[in-house]
């Protein structure tokens, strides 16, 4: 067990977890507690609202802590982290959603993977999706020839040469953080791989991106525009 | 019809000086300023001398003259639409990045600071890196602006 835990801290120790954030607090105090028990490098992105009390919290905790001056987005948040760890140097980078969805002990599972030569690992979950987003997914799959089973899936491993491409200026624009990225992981020729996962309940209720059937049908229309511009 | 010449040539006329101080004044843009003189000295021609249309309809098969005026005008208001949208999308690229690269920055300097403060080397840090090296790396990130 304790060569188990030595491997993990080995595998973990140059990667860098981000994770964005947008009024989480307090909720998200579980989640980094859970993640800094892990790993030693995290990193939250503060996307827009100052919350002083996860600032305070981040620094008594010694978790790196980026606040960006306006909303972003979810992928423009990522991407700052994209680009400090760039800075830094980091072998990888881990995207985890501050909602408590993602399980910090199925890290070391798509890290590992990215050794495999493969440059984003995606760690999916079908079973959570109910029967309207399976149905999205899957047109949005048979449309797009993505070869991958859970497109919406926030928890992903970067390899270095995924980030450092994704870092670049003209990527910044998308809207969203799910499709538009692999298809652009596509067109940049990057290998994009699959691992089965475990996730939990959100804690914070409602997602941020789908609070109701408005944005879900905005986010599937903006996606299915997207995906067609891009058919091959 | 001497009336409506009077009428329609004073606007046209109003509006060529508008534009004229609007890129006096450098309100307009350098960049924009030869499109809009362009602009106003069509509004101006065919403001004064109306007839300058109905030739042009009849030419290119036109029954009612003043519909050309009104495609054409739609024509540049769409073309100019576009235009401001495709501005507006680049400038929000632009901005993101800046306010990424400020933020990066921000930390960058809160860390350097923290090294100088206490020898101690942050946890938080891959070996064989220094705040001056990131901050070099960063600088050179937003060089590449195609994808290629």
């Amino acid at each position: 067990m304790p060569f188990l835990l030595l491997q993990v801290a080995m595998l973990l120790q140059d990667c860098l977890i981000v994770v964005p954030t947008y009024n989480e607090w307090p909720h998200i105090v579980s989640v980094l507690e859970g993640l800094t028990a892990l790993c030693p490098n995290v990193l939250v992105i503060e996307d827009g609202a100052s919350e002083s009390a996860l600032k305070q919290y981040a620094i008594r905790n010694n978790i790196n802590y980026i606040s960006l001056p306006f909303n972003m987005g979810a992928w423009s948040a990522i991407q700052t982290g994209f680009k400090y760890a760039s800075a830094r140097s980091y072998r990888c980078v881990v995207t985890f959603d501050a909602d408590g969805q993602h399980l910090s002990e199925e890290i070391p599972k798509l890290v590992a993977y990215l050794d495999h030569g493969y440059d984003i690992v995606i760690g999916s979950c079908v079973s959570r999706a109910g029967l309207a987003r399976r149905i999205c997914w899957t047109i949005l799959r048979r449309l797009s020839g993505l070869k991958v089973d859970d497109v919406t899936s926030g928890f992903r491993a970067y390899s270095r040469r995924a980030f450092e491409r994704f870092s670049q200026f003209s990527h910044v624009n998308l809207e969203y953080q799910d499709v538009g990225v692999l298809l652009l992981a596509d067109r940049l020729g990057l290998a994009v791989g699959e691992v089965c996962i475990q996730m939990s309940a959100r804690l914070g209720g409602k997602s941020k991106i789908f609070p109701g059937i408005q944005s879900i049908a905005k986010y599937f229309l903006v996606t299915l525009v997207s995906v067609l511009v891009k058919w091959r | 019809m001497t009336g409506f010449r009077i009428t329609s040539s004073l606007i046209a006329a109003f509006i060529f000086v508008g534009i004229i101080s609007l890129i006096r004044k450098g309100r307009l843009h350098e960049k924009y300023s030869l499109g809009w003189f362009l602009i106003g000295w069509g509004i101006l021609v065919f403001g004064t001398f109306p007839k300058i249309v109905d030739r042009i309809a009849s030419y290119l098969g036109i029954h009612y003259p003043p519909i050309l005026l009104v495609y054409v005008g739609l024509g540049l208001l769409f073309i100019q639409q576009l235009y401001l949208f495709i501005c507006t999308s680049q400038n929000e690229v632009r901005i993101k990045e800046l306010a990424q690269q400020l933020a990066i920055l921000k930390k960058l300097l809160e860390e350097a600071n923290g090294e100088k403060k206490e020898s101690a080397v942050p946890a938080t840090r891959p070996a064989g890196t220094t705040s001056d090296d990131a901050s070099q790396q960063l600088c050179g990130a937003g060089d590449e602006q195609t994808i290629k």
